[in-house]
């Protein structure tokens, strides 16, 4: 089935408010959070959630870089389908993969993680340090 | 048939391990799956033999490069992938004796999946090195890495677990990195094909986007490369994980990391503009500081494994050196190659040590490799320092020229007594008359990388 729908339909659908370089910016800021758990927290576990923040901030970016200003998702279809301006869609598809790539990544971790925590009894960088 | 191999060597390259890889879950014997690991392994070099001529590339899907994802193979990527396909061939050689060992370190269910995460790595490295579409490099580092992760954390130390946790933050932060510069370049050309993306750069000029994303790419291949200032997670690593484990990891990783650098520097931005934007030089100054703390450190050691771990950080310094102040291609992979196959004998001879099954032939090979690592005349470390204190010189780089003379007197000191260690330690082996096949065939390719260049 097709999604047939009218070009004032979508031109509302495109009324957006403005987010200019917003996005950009929240996705530097979820990136510095990120590195900065990784960086600072004690804990192997605290570390490996920043981690896996710091590879969101990335996702933000590259969903960012793909949105046209009132672009509408391209999977609507349309006659004059040369009026409509789609986001790009080969950004989101990368940003799958990497979803995909980090949740392994995190999985890996947390496997390590339980490993460390049934040979040391702690996950504290201090204590295995020792 | 030969037609045949030559127009699919490009996907047959890769899937041969990845299916072994695959196929080896499913079995449940390790001897089996031992068996399927040489037979990949004879099977990817035979498959060498029917490389095609000059520059091919292969459609996946049969969807034309700019749209589909492609599969390139150049000078470059040619003798990375033959290197690669050797160092596979040459640890499945040296399985006779150190299957025992490297299955000592796990517990007995698990066995198998040593060999089966060492073809995904493969597989992984071998994606990197033919992939020319710049996001199938991310995903293909991110197979390699996570494979390694899991190998890095078998190891009779419990401390091996915590390595392997460090090298996946660190990893993962670099794999990040390099991301957030392939969604630059993608935002400045709306390209993710490497020749596509060098091609519609040339029209552009340079930004500070275009730097910023080389910048990104750069320090994610410094975190890779375990270059001076994030060489940390080497150190727990090289200390604590299983050293047979190691012979295959170690020499394999610092070559793809190189081949990332290579390619991305030459192939898609080209080594004008790494030039031109200052990166070279702050590479250079990076890996000056590497060689000069690290030999100073060498020099203070005394633990054997210690010491290697700080000469694999002033081999890979040396390396960026060249790399940062040269384009020839061929030199640079012959200094990562023959770093490569001197890892690769390191750990060899340790993990000998540590078992007591040191004889004459593995004590003379560990000789004439420390030898080659200082630098003496007739090995292949003479002649890549030679080309690399020649290449400071042209480029005028004298500080860098200066670091790499101080770091190869001090080098005497520890190489000395390195040496002293293993005679020390091991004379009574020498009395023990042993042939290790694979050692030979690694001391023999590393003297036959002297005539490299040339060809």
């Amino acid at each position: 089935m097709r999604w047939n729908i009218s070009l004032s339909k979508i031109r509302v659908l495109g009324k957006e408010p403005k987010v200019g370089n917003m996005m950009y910016l929240v996705s530097v800021l979820v990136f510095v959070i990120g590195l900065y758990m990784v960086i600072t927290e004690d804990s192997y576990l605290r570390k490996v959630m920043g981690l896996s923040i710091f590879q969101t901030a990335c996702i933000i970016f590259f969903l960012s870089i793909s949105k046209a200003a009132s672009g509408v998702a391209p999977f609507y279809y349309h006659e004059n389908a040369g009026e409509v301006i789609y986001t790009s869609s080969l950004a989101h598809v990368l940003m799958l993969t990497a979803i995909v790539v980090g949740f392994t990544t995190l999985a890996v971790a947390l496997a390590l993680i339980y490993r460390i925590k049934s040979e040391f009894g702690s996950v504290s960088e201090r204590d295995i340090n020792q | 048939m030969k037609l045949f191999l030559q127009q699919q060597f490009l996907i047959l390259n890769f899937l041969i391990p990845f299916l072994a890889a695959l196929i080896s879950v499913v079995v449940s014997k390790a001897d089996k799956v031992r068996l399927i690991f040489k037979i990949t392994s004879l099977l990817s070099l035979a498959l060498m033999l029917f490389i095609p001529d000059g520059k091919t590339s292969y459609y996946l899907g049969g969807f034309a490069p700019p749209i589909g994802i492609e599969f390139v193979l150049d000078r470059l990527g040619k003798h990375v992938l033959i290197f690669c396909n050797i160092i596979l061939f040459v640890f499945a050689l040296s399985l006779t004796w150190l299957s025992p060992i490297l299955e000592k370190s796990t517990k007995p269910e698990y066995k198998k999946y040593i060999y089966t995460l060492i073809l995904l790595m493969h597989a992984g490295t071998l994606g990197i090195v033919s992939t020319g579409d710049i996001f199938n490099l991310y995903v293909f580092i991110e197979i390699a890495s996570i494979a390694s992760y899991g190998l890095i954390s078998i190891g009779q130390s419990r401390h091996s677990v915590v390595a392997a946790l460090e090298y996946l933050i660190t990893g993962t932060i670099s794999a990040t990195l390099i991301l957030v510069g392939i969604g630059f370049l993608y935002v400045l050309t709306g390209s993710l094909n490497m020749s596509d993306i060098s091609h519609r750069l040339a029209d552009l000029e340079y930004s500070n986007l275009l730097i910023m994303a080389c910048l990104l790419f750069t320090v994610g291949c410094i975190l890779k490369l375990a270059l001076f200032p994030m060489h940390l997670w080497l150190a727990r690593a090289y200390t604590h994980t299983e050293s047979a484990i190691l012979t295959y990891i170690a020499s394999i990783s610092v070559v793809s990391g190189f081949y990332v650098l290579l390619r991305f520097v030459h192939s898609v931005t080209g080594f004008a503009l790494f030039k031109d934007s200052g990166i070279s030089e702050i590479f250079s100054l990076l890996a000056v500081i590497a060689v000069l703390c690290s030999s100073y450190l060498a020099y203070r050691a005394h633990h054997f494994r210690r010491i290697i771990f700080y000469s694999a950080i002033i081999q890979v310094g040396y390396a960026s050196l060249m790399a940062a102040n040269s384009s020839n291609i061929t030199l640079i992979l012959q200094y990562v190659f023959a770093d490569g196959l001197a890892k690769f004998l390191f750990f060899a001879y340790i993990t000998l040590e540590e078992n007591g099954q040191n004889c004459s032939n593995s004590v003379y090979v560990a000789l004439v490799n420390i030898i080659s690592n200082l630098g003496l005349p007739i090995t292949v470390g003479f002649f890549n320092k030679v080309n690399l204190l020649q290449i400071l010189l042209m480029n005028s780089n004298y500080i860098a020229f200066v670091a790499a003379i101080i770091a190869s007197v001090v080098g005497v000191s520890y190489n000395f007594r390195m040496m002293n260690h293993i005679i020390r330690h091991e004379g009574s082996a020498l009395l023990k008359s042993q042939h290790h096949l694979s050692l030979y065939a690694a001391t023999i390719m590393s003297f036959g990388l002297i005539i490299y260049v040339k060809i």
